[in-house]
């Protein structure tokens, strides 16, 4: 997919006062790729991509774009746009001169902008609204705006900072297949900010978990959700249950409270004794009925606390008979559904445990 | 129900006061000088009882219709200048930190508390043959003979956009601190430089500021007396000093009433203009 990069950071730090924001970032970012940075409100994402953007300068550390280096370039003259927040659509103007606002600047020919407004109109699939103005548009409708006003300008690199969180549910998953269909369509790189994760695991084709400035993790959704490297990253993407325990031998860990489990690798360097952290997914987990298993190796026995209907699935949350409380998600209505109170025996699959090295204190 | 007629009348009993206020003021006098307007001036001084169109047909005599046009000149330039320098003046005030924000307020609001006479006699102090400025320039050798700088436009001018000015400022800092300012990065995100910026963006979003600031320093302007009477003295007269000069030496009341009448209804010109202006942009006059 990527035929080198587009655009490059080396060691990118901003601190404000004594708050590091962004803390010696390092990052490439390919051409044509779909680029989640998936954090919590506060991890620097929004001061990252002010800094792409360029209303912010680094510190220290380099920005590339196209090979150039623009740490010092002002926004207007970087080939870079932005969907903003808030959509920061101009008022005062139609939809038309809204996207039509970019190409007007660098003074393209009358003909060529009329001829690039109405293709990403049609892109965008604003034709109805061309002469409206944005306070006469739905939130969705403003979304398009903002997206067509940004991608009229083809460039090299479109950041988008929290761009469906305004809109409800529904809106928000049309909209996601939208981006994803224009980013297809245009080819051009995307870098969402977001700290929803469902969305940033649909959408990009790399994650970038950030925490404290820095990106915790990157990879593909399937890599970030499966093997998440930290403790942070299996818990802020989807939900999992992590349980402290030591290293008992080779693919074995010992619970802190509960038995030894089997587990498919241990983290590098790893040697017996030491404290580990284990995560398991909740919908890995499948919980029987009291006593029909047996007691070995890779089985927790507890007893249900609480039964959640979700719809499509239905949640347990167990306490186990050492102590913790676990959290077990079986898809499908349920209709085995084992009772509040009952004993149950919780069955893993070795091959889903992800061990990671130290404990998360919990 | 009790009907309309009870709610007119508490409307008419809680308004009598403002009522009472304007037309003691403000409507009963402004009927004195309409229909003193229309009077014909008696050789006595005073007014003879014959009606007459007289003072305002002499009113459009060209020696008194430049006379107006020289005030209308002078309150547009001070309008236009008032605006160009607010314009950054406003700009600069929104970047600074808050605290900031607030003394540079104070440096402005205070100085218009002083009095118009005190301001116009210092800038006499500054600008006259021995003044300050002259004898600074002449006294470095920048200058060889002290510069006329009294008695002309100029001065006026000058005392009158310094008079002006924290009216026009203070309603376009509150428009520029009003404004969405993330229209203003979106702008500069999609390549408008500064100025690009501030023509496409800023000036449109601060319209209804600006349209405040140029009523409060037009209609003043226009009117003023205090200030072309000192620093223009005969070479710079504006409306305001014509109507002195006809109520209190000529003593012709009837005359100086139609001028007053003229000047009214050049104001409420203005006005009209700007609230079609206004009402074109979708903003409302405050």
């Amino acid at each position: 997919m990527s035929t080198g990069d587009v655009l490059r950071l080396d060691g990118v730090t901003r601190t404000f006062g004594p708050v590091t924001a962004v803390d010696a970032l390092s990052e490439r970012f390919g051409r044509g790729e779909y680029f989640c940075i998936l954090g919590p409100s506060g991890c620097g994402k929004t001061t990252l991509l002010r800094m792409i953007a360029g209303f912010e300068r680094p510190d220290s550390g380099t920005i590339h774009l196209h090979g150039m280096d623009v740490s010092a370039t002002p926004p207007e003259r970087r080939d870079v746009n932005v969907v903003f927040q808030n959509y920061a659509l101009f008022p005062h103007l139609s939809v038309r001169d809204n996207i039509a606002f970019g190409l007007r600047m660098k003074r393209l020919d009358r003909r060529e902008v009329d001829d690039r407004v109405r293709d990403v109109i049609a892109l965008a699939h604003l034709e109805a609204e061309a002469a409206r103005l944005p306070r006469q548009l739905s939130g969705g409708q403003q979304q398009r705006v903002a997206l067509a006003r940004a991608l009229v300008n083809r460039p090299a690199v479109l950041l988008l900072d929290e761009p469906l969180s305004a809109l409800d549910q529904s809106l928000r998953q049309r909209m996601q297949a939208e981006l994803r269909r224009i980013q297809r369509e245009t080819g051009v790189t995307f870098i969402h900010i977001t700290h929803d994760q469902a969305e940033a695991l649909s959408l990009a084709d790399r994650i970038a978990v950030m925490r404290q400035g820095r990106f915790e993790q990157v990879g593909a959704p399937r890599t970030i959700y499966r093997s998440p490297a930290s403790a942070f990253v299996a818990s802020f993407v989807g939900s999992t249950n992590l349980l402290d325990g030591r290293v008992a031998g080779p693919g074995a860990v010992k619970l802190d409270a509960g038995p030894v489990l089997h587990v498919p690798a241990l983290p590098a360097g790893a040697a017996t004794g030491a404290a580990v952290t284990l995560a398991i997914r909740p919908e890995t987990l499948r919980p029987a009925a009291g006593g029909e298993a047996g007691d070995g190796p890779g089985t927790l026995t507890g007893r249900i606390e609480q039964v959640a209907f979700l719809g499509a699935a239905v949640e347990y949350r167990v306490r186990l008979d050492t102590g913790p409380t676990l959290r077990a998600l079986v898809a499908g209505a349920g209709d085995d559904v084992v009772g509040e109170g009952s004993g149950v025996t919780l069955l893993l699959d070795p091959s889903e445990i992800v061990v990671l090295a130290g404990q998360a204190g919990g | 129900m009790r009907g309309h007629a009870g709610d007119r009348t508490a409307a008419l009993a809680y308004n009598a006061p403002a009522l009472l206020y304007l037309a003691a003021l403000f409507a009963a006098p402004m009927a004195v000088v309409a229909i003193y307007s229309f009077i014909a001036q008696a050789p006595d001084a005073g007014a003879a009882g014959r009606l007459t169109l007289d003072n305002y047909v002499r009113a459009l005599d060209p020696l008194y219709l430049s006379v107006l046009g020289h005030s209308v000149a002078l309150a547009l330039a001070t309008t236009v200048i008032t605006l160009c320098i607010a314009y950054p003046c406003a700009l600069a005030m929104r970047s600074l930190p808050p605290r900031r924000r607030a003394i540079a307020l104070a440096l402005i609001v205070i100085p218009s508390w002083m009095n118009l006479l005190v301001k116009n006699y210092a800038w006499i102090v500054i600008l006259r043959r021995e003044g300050v400025l002259n004898t600074l320039l002449t006294r470095t050798g920048v200058l060889d003979a002290p510069l006329t700088l009294l008695f002309n436009d100029g001065a006026v001018l000058l005392g009158l956009v310094h008079t002006a000015l924290p009216f026009m400022i203070l309603p376009l800092y509150a428009a520029v601190d009003r404004m969405d300012w993330s229209l203003v990065e979106a702008a500069r995100d999609l390549g408008a430089g500064r100025l690009a910026t501030f023509r496409a963006i800023v000036l449109p979003q601060t319209r209804a500021g600006a349209l405040v600031g140029t009523v409060l320093v037009f209609i003043p302007t226009l009117g003023a007396f205090v200030t072309p009477d000192l620093l223009g003295g005969t070479r710079s007269l504006m409306v305001a000093n014509l109507i002195e000069n006809q109520v209190l030496q000529v003593r012709d009341w009837p005359f100086a009433a139609a001028l007053s009448m003229f000047l009214i209804a050049l104001v409420l010109l203005g006005v009209y203009l700007l609230r079609r202006a206004t009402r074109d942009t979708g903003t409302a006059l405050a």
